[in-house]
C-alpha cells in the first residue's frame, strides 16, 4: 500500500509520523515513551488513524507508558495490536509490548488461510500458552531499579513472581483476493479493551460474540487468564460485512457512548479531556476505514490544522 | 454512587489508624503477644497499599495515612498525615503497650485530622478509620465522637469507620474459614456487648469496597457491617486488609 502523509499534514501538524512513531519497512510500533497525537494515513484500499498517549501521572514521571499499539499497513491487508498492561501486574509495559509484538507477527505471518473460527481459534490459544515461556525469563532478566526503598522493593518482588500481564484486542483485515472475494477480518481479544465494528452507520459490535471483562487478561507466568482467547471472524463485505473497525484501550472509555464517527479534532480534543482528569489512564486509539478518504481530505486537512494551532497556542 | 472515587495520585484516600496499646494487648494470640499480630497484619496492610499504588517501578502516592496508638495518652506514631510513599520508606512503628483504653481521646484527635484534612478531600474516596481494640475503653464514652465523625462528609460518602476487635467468643460459632466468611451482618448474634456497640459504630461495607476484597480473597456479603472479629491472625489481617480496599485506578 502507498502510504501518502501530505505536504500539508507535514506543515500544519508540525509532526512527522516517523517523530512519534517508528516506521520501518513494515511495522508502525508506537512508541510506550512519548504521544501520538492523532495521525491519519490514506490509502486506496483503506485509510486509518491512531493516538497515543500517557496518563497523566505517567507523563508527568517521563515513565513508559503500559499501553502498547503496532500496525502493519500492508497492501493486501491491515493489521493491528492494541495491549493494556495491567498496572497491578510487574511492569504491566513490558507484558503489553512483548504479546503485541508476539500477536503481530503472527497476524502478519502464521495465521491459517481460512474463515473458520474453529480452526484460528486453538492455533492462537496454543501461541498465548507456548508464549508464557519466553515471556517469564523476559521478566525473570529484568532488573528492579537500584535506589528504591526496601519495602517497595520487596513488594516488587512479589509481583514478578506473579508476572507482567495485559489485555489485548488484534485484528487482521484482507481485503477482497482469491483466497477471500468477500475480504477478511479476523478479530481477537481479551480484557476490557474496546473493540467496535460498524457497516455503514449501523454499529455491528453486539455482533461479537464472548465478553469484555477486565478479569481477562494473559499473563507471562499463566498465559490465558480468565478465559480462552475469544476469537470471532467475518467477512469484510456482504450482508455481514463491515466498513469500519474502532479499537481502543479504556483509558478512552469516554468514547463509549458515541456511535458516530468523529473528527480528529473531536478524538484529540477527547484525549486531552481525559488526560487532565485525576483518574486518567494510558490510552491508545486505532480507526480502520475500508473506504476512500478522498472527499473528505480538505476537512480532516483544516482539522489538523486546528489542532496544530491549537497545539502552538498551548505551548506558548 | 458513593464510594466509587477512585484513589489516585492527585485524589489520594486518607486512612486513619487507631491502635489500642493498652496492656491487655501482650496477652497472647496463638504463638505471639496480639501487639505482635497487630503489627504483622499493619505491615501486610501498608504492603497491600503499596502493591496498589504501584505503576512499572513507581510508587504512586495513591494512599495517605495517619497512625495513632492510643492508651492514656494518644500517640502520633508518623507525627501527622503522611504519603504512603514516605511510610513505605519508613516502615511500620514499633508498637508497645501501656495500661488504658482511653478510647474516646483516639476518636477525638482522628476527628481533628479530619476536620484539618476536610477542604483537601472533597474530590477524594471518602476518608476511613481503622479502629483496632481488644477491650472495652476507659474513661469517657467514644460512641458520641464516632458517630459525629460518620456524619462527616465528601462528596464520595460519609466518613467509614472500621472496627477490628480482639476478643475470644464474639460469634457463636468460631470462623473456620475466614476466606468465605460472609461478615457480620446487622442481625449476626454476637456474644459480647462491646461487640455489638462496636458493631452499631461501624459503617457497611459499600459494594466497591467488598469487590476489592474479592480480589484479595475474601467472600464478604452484601449488608455486611466493618466490624472484624480478631479472634485469630488471619481474621485480624482481614481487617487490616480491609483498610486497604478503596478503589485505585
Amino acid at each position: 500500500m502507498n502510504l501518502r502523509i501530505s505536504d500539508t499534514l507535514r506543515k500544519f501538524t508540525g509532526m512527522l509520523p516517523r517523530s512519534t512513531a517508528r516506521i520501518n519497512q513494515d511495522n508502525i510500533q508506537v512508541s510506550q515513551n512519548s504521544e501520538s497525537p492523532i495521525i491519519t494515513l490514506t490509502g486506496d484500499d483503506y485509510s486509518f488513524r491512531y493516538a497515543y498517549a500517557r496518563s497523566s501521572d505517567t507523563r508527568k514521571a517521563s515513565d513508559t507508558g503500559q499501553d502498547y499499539l503496532a500496525i502493519y499497513p500492508g497492501n493486501s491487508f491491515i493489521a493491528f495490536v492494541l495491549c493494556d498492561g495491567v498496572s497491578q501486574s510487574y511492569y504491566g509495559e513490558l507484558a503489553a509490548r512483548f504479546l503485541g509484538d508476539i500477536l503481530l507477527n503472527w497476524l502478519k505471518f502464521y495465521i491459517p488461510e481460512t474463515m473458520d473460527v474453529t480452526a484460528i481459534k486453538p492455533l492462537l490459544g496454543s501461541v498465548l500458552d507456548e508464549a508464557v515461556y519466553p515471556g517469564s525469563a523476559m521478566v525473570d532478566r529484568h532488573q528492579l531499579p537500584a535506589d528504591i526503598p526496601e519495602l517497595l522493593r520487596s513488594v516488587l518482588y512479589d509481583k514478578k513472581r506473579m508476572g507482567s500481564e495485559t489485555t489485548f484486542v488484534c485484528c487482521r483485515a484482507d481485503l477482497p483476493n482469491p483466497a477471500y472475494p468477500m475480504g477478511r477480518a479476523v478479530f481477537a481479544w481479551l480484557g476490557d479493551s474496546r473493540l467496535r465494528i460498524w457497516d455503514g452507520e449501523i454499529e455491528r459490535s453486539s455482533e461479537l460474540p464472548g465478553v469484555f471483562e477486565t478479569m481477562q487478561r494473559w499473563s507471562t507466568r499463566r498465559g490465558q487468564i480468565g478465559s480462552t482467547v475469544h476469537v470471532h471472524v467475518r467477512p469484510l463485505l456482504g450482508p455481514h460485512g463491515i466498513r469500519r473497525i474502532v479499537s481502543y484501550s479504556d483509558g478512552l472509555s469516554a468514547l463509549d457512548d458515541n456511535e458516530r464517527l468523529l473528527t480528529n479534532w473531536d478524538i484529540q480534543r477527547l484525549i486531552n479531556q481525559t488526560e487532565e482528569l485525576p483518574t486518567s489512564d494510558d490510552i491508545s486509539f486505532i480507526e480502520i476505514l475500508f473506504e476512500p478518504w478522498k472527499s473528505r481530505s480538505e476537512g480532516h486537512l483544516a482539522e489538523r490544522k486546528d489542532i496544530r494551532s491549537a497545539k502552538a497556542n498551548k505551548d506558548s | 454512587m458513593i464510594y466509587e472515587t477512585m484513589a489516585t495520585q492527585r485524589t489520594p484516600a486518607l486512612i486513619i489508624y487507631l491502635l489500642d496499646v493498652s496492656g491487655s494487648m501482650s496477652r497472647a494470640m496463638g504463638k505471639k503477644m496480639r501487639i505482635e499480630v497487630v503489627t504483622d497484619s499493619l505491615t501486610s496492610a501498608l504492603r497491600q497499599m503499596v502493591f496498589r499504588s504501584t505503576k512499572g517501578g513507581r510508587l504512586s502516592p495513591r494512599y495517605r495515612v495517619a497512625m495513632l496508638a492510643y492508651s492514656d495518652h494518644v500517640y502520633d506514631l508518623l507525627d501527622g498525615v503522611k504519603s504512603i510513599e514516605h511510610v513505605a520508606k519508613l516502615g511500620i512503628p514499633n508498637l508497645s503497650t501501656q495500661r488504658s483504653t482511653e478510647t474516646a481521646k483516639a476518636f477525638i484527635q482522628a476527628e481533628k485530622i479530619l476536620m484539618e484534612e476536610l477542604p483537601n478531600l472533597q474530590s477524594c474516596p471518602a476518608p476511613l478509620i481503622c479502629h483496632m481494640t481488644d477491650g472495652e475503653y476507659t474513661g469517657a464514652d467514644p460512641a458520641p465522637i464516632v458517630e459525629r465523625i460518620k456524619q462527616i462528609a465528601v462528596p464520595d460518602g460519609p466518613v467509614l469507620v472500621e472496627n477490628i476487635f480482639i476478643s475470644g467468643n464474639i460469634t457463636p460459632e468460631p470462623i473456620a474459614d475466614p476466606a468465605n466468611w460472609p461478615g457480620i451482618m446487622p442481625e449476626t448474634p454476637l456474644e459480647n456487648e462491646y461487640a455489638r456497640k462496636l458493631r452499631d459504630l461501624s459503617s457497611p461495607i459499600p459494594d466497591s469496597y467488598r469487590a476489592v476484597m474479592l480480589e484479595f480473597g475474601y467472600r464478604l456479603g452484601a449488608n455486611a457491617r466493618m466490624l472484624f472479629p480478631g479472634t485469630s491472625p488471619e481474621l485480624v489481617s482481614l481487617g487490616f486488609q480491609m483498610s486497604a480496599a478503596t478503589p485505585v485506578r
